[in-house]
């Protein structure tokens, strides 16, 4: 365990009091390579936000590669995403008792502050193992949901549609299935969407995603 | 080097002779040319030149290129008989590989032309050379459901006006790209964005607003062209949003509602008008005479579930025209009351003359739907005249959503979806790319989310081999269909009629096509390599007909992505 990570449980055995607190597995080796050195900007935060940093990493990883398969990447993800994210987290929409006590004491600057500072860091090449899709079976099930619609294209997403290319499968298959099963409501349409879906299809089309 | 007038005397009568040697009715109109274009500065656009555009066969001024929105270029040059030798002109790449909606405005010479996340380039009409690139900086902060999209901008004077992502106008010097003034329309953050081309008369640059899955409340702008500041707001949703409790769509067909459940609803919550949706995504049309603006309005929000929107949800789903003074209502129609299957009235509006019951013409508005009806309204009172026999087909209308979901055609991008129709007035035809997508409609109703994504269920798209297009050339003056071209994949991006007989028309497969306007036989056909999605235009510099169109794909029906401007031109 890294020093951020120590401090972090530190500091989340302090405040989850009477929670149980779970950070899902760590990720394994093979799962994720750790991308080659990169130069990482300097936070352009103020110093009180500056000192939250080291928190923020402990799970999603200091180099961008998150330390638990259930926490997803946010650097380099889209900023609109990661303030909307932040602020569902503060009042309440998206339910996490980390993250809703993490930034309970923020202001929506410092929110937005944030959000800046991971969007501009870079997204990290985890290189999950690529998918065969046997006869176009998820491409089928992509075009019947109409996801390029929202998250575009190549599933890079832009503003506030997150960017699903490259993102953590076990992330991707937890958030997709706690959408459908409601624990997951501040996006209800991905709720609805996603009642369209069998449990092996939202697995299939994680996995698809992930490997882009 | 940019020319500096595009639009010499010869070049004028030459196009006067070509036109009256077709016998085309605007022919005559294009001579007005004269007064209006041989002044010193050619790319000033003055109110006049804005009026005149219908008979214009120089520039293509408006986006749906005059303000009646008839899409008929009154230019012969390139016709039935020489099409087959028509070949690109030139190429240009834009720098953002994302769907290309926008629709080219060219003054005396000078192309204008937007993309996806809000770029601005203003190029060579004749060249394709680049003059200017101005990207727009978006906030984090955006919301829209179907893609990054912008359908274009708008001209007047020497000012170019673009509506954004991040819900804002702005106004750029037409010269040199440079930002005059912008100004926040709505708040992104609550579901507000701008995708529509603009549309400027008498100073006053007329928008309205895309988020009809938002839960917003649709609205129509004005705002001074000098300033940005805003002059007046027509909300689509009135404050009394129930209507007449109307059990039937504007056709007739049953709409099964629950009138005693949806009163009782509204005794318990009251009108929903304040997130009832309502957008105005399109180009409205300017009846400048009657001095009214004529627009269609969108879904309610949220699309599938009725739950908390009790009523006829005014004026969702419905054309309604409003004082071009003032923004003050004047009359409408509603297509589809208490909408549950994402019906918006979407393509533009369009000006014409057609015949009423008594066989009389009079002043009409002609609105394709997403039903798969092409409407004639009065424009006096905006009663339906007729409506067309359906041109894709009907299935199980109006079969409610169900959590399970319920299969039903047209699917929710239509029908005809936001594509602009083309008219040929001497043949009384509108042409009109339809959508052949079925869907199966899934209900599950949720609270207002405060500016999220609110659909109320989700749409599944059947399987692609059951899907289908056509261009369908409708008689207006009856209703009754003359003939349809089918296309493998179902058709978005808009059509072209021009006075050479022909109409243009692009698909997902990259093909964009001529075809003749009278008959439909597929005369000329490119192959542009991404989706030919967008409106295709007409114009002519140094007396050569050029047709131009962006290449760039579709997000909303996920057709292949480009970056590509085409101009085409015919060889010797």
């Amino acid at each position: 365990m890294d020093r951020h990570t120590q401090r972090a449980r530190r500091w989340f055995s302090g405040i989850a009091v009477g929670a149980t607190l779970t950070l899902g597995d760590p990720v394994s080796a093979q799962e994720m390579r750790p991308r080659a050195a990169e130069p990482i900007p300097e936070p352009q935060l103020s110093e009180r936000l500056a000192e939250l940093v080291p928190t923020c990493l402990a799970c999603h990883g200091e180099n961008g590669v998150p330390n638990y398969a259930e926490s997803p990447i946010v650097d380099g993800q889209h900023e609109g995403y990661l303030f909307i994210q932040l602020r569902d987290y503060k009042n309440g929409a998206r339910k996490h008792e980390v993250m809703n006590e993490v930034v309970k004491d923020l202001s929506r600057q410092d929110l937005r502050e944030l959000a800046a500072y991971f969007a501009a860091r870079p997204w990290p090449r985890v290189d999950q193992p690529p998918v065969a899709d046997e006869n176009g079976v998820v491409e089928r099930l992509l075009a019947e949901g109409q996801c390029r619609e929202c998250h575009g294209a190549d599933f890079m997403g832009d503003g506030t549609m997150p960017r699903l290319a490259g993102q953590l499968t076990a992330y991707l298959v937890s958030t997709m299935r706690a959408f459908r099963l409601k624990e997951r409501t501040n996006n209800a349409a991905m709720g609805s969407l996603l009642d369209t879906f069998s449990d092996e299809e939202i697995e299939a089309i994680a996995r698809y995603l992930g490997a882009l | 080097m940019l020319r500096r007038s595009r639009t010499p005397l010869t070049t004028i009568l030459l196009l006067t002779v070509a036109l009256n040697a077709f016998g085309e009715p605007e022919a005559a109109r294009a001579q007005t040319i004269k007064g209006t274009h041989l002044s010193a500065d050619l790319r000033f656009v003055t109110q006049r030149m804005l009026d005149l555009a219908e008979g214009d066969g120089n520039n293509f001024l408006h986006p749906n290129h005059n303000y009646k929105q008839t899409r008929f270029y009154p230019n012969a040059q390139i016709n039935t008989s020489n099409v087959r030798r028509l070949r690109p002109a030139w190429l240009f790449q834009v720098d953002v590989r994302e769907s290309l909606e926008t629709t080219p405005v060219v003054v005396d010479g000078v192309m204008y032309v937007t993309t996806a996340y809000n770029h601005v380039y203003a190029l060579d009409a004749a060249t394709g050379e680049q003059l200017w690139h101005f990207k727009h900086r978006l906030s984090p902060v955006t919301s829209y459901c179907c893609g990054p999209n912008n359908r274009g901008v708008a001209v007047y004077e020497d000012l170019v006006f673009m509506g954004t992502l991040d819900a804002k106008l702005i106004a750029l010097d037409s010269r040199t790209g440079k930002l005059v003034w912008e100004t926040q329309i709505a708040d992104p953050e609550l579901g507000y964005s701008e995708t529509m081309a603009p549309v400027v008369v008498e100073g006053k640059v007329l928008i309205g607003t895309s988020g009809g899955e938002y839960g917003i409340r649709g609205f129509l702008k004005a705002f001074d062209a000098k300033t940005g500041k805003l002059l007046w707001t027509f909300y689509t949703t009135p404050e009394n949003s129930v209507g007449v409790w109307a059990t039937k769509d504007a056709t007739g067909k049953d709409l099964r509602r629950d009138i005693a459940k949806e009163k009782e609803t509204l005794a318990r919550i009251g009108d929903p008008y304040r997130w009832l949706g309502g957008p105005v995504w399109q180009t409205p049309a300017i009846d400048r005479a009657g001095r009214k603006i004529f627009m269609v309005v969108g879904n309610p929000a949220p699309p599938l579930d009725d739950s908390q929107r009790p009523g006829d949800n005014l004026y969702t789903n419905s054309l309604v025209a409003v004082d071009l003074d003032t923004g003050r209502y004047h009359c409408h129609l509603q297509y589809v009351p208490h909408d549950r299957w994402d019906m918006d009235a979407v393509s533009p509006p369009v000006l014409i003359e057609a015949p009423d019951e008594n066989g009389q013409t009079v002043p009409a508005v002609l609105h394709a739907g997403k039903t798969g009806y092409i409407y004639i309204h009065r424009r006096e009172d905006c009663s339906l005249i007729r409506f067309s026999e359906p041109i894709v087909p009907q299935e199980n209308m109006w079969a409610l959503p169900t959590p399970e979901g319920t299969r039903m055609a047209p699917g929710a991008n239509g029908g005809v979806g936001w594509s602009p129709v083309a008219i040929h007035p001497g043949l009384g035809l509108v042409y009109a790319l339809a959508i052949h997508q079925p869907m199966t409609f899934h209900l599950q109703s949720t609270p207002y989310p405060g500016g999220k994504l609110w659909l109320g269920g989700a749409f599944r798209v059947a399987p692609a081999d059951e899907h289908w297009g056509a261009l369908v050339a409708v008689d207006y003056r009856t209703g009754a269909i003359r003939w349809e071209v089918k296309t493998p994949q179902p058709l978005i991006g808009g059509a072209l009629a021009t006075a050479g007989g022909l109409v243009f028309f692009g698909e997902g497969n990259g093909r964009f096509n001529a075809v003749d306007a009278a008959t439909g036989a597929r005369l000329w056909s490119f192959q542009a390599g991404a989706g030919v999605n967008a409106p295709p235009v007409s114009y002519t510099v140094d007396g050569k007909q050029y047709v131009a169109v962006a290449a760039g794909g579709s997000a909303q029906l996920d057709f292949k992505r480009g970056n590509a401007i085409i101009a085409f031109t015919l060889v010797e």
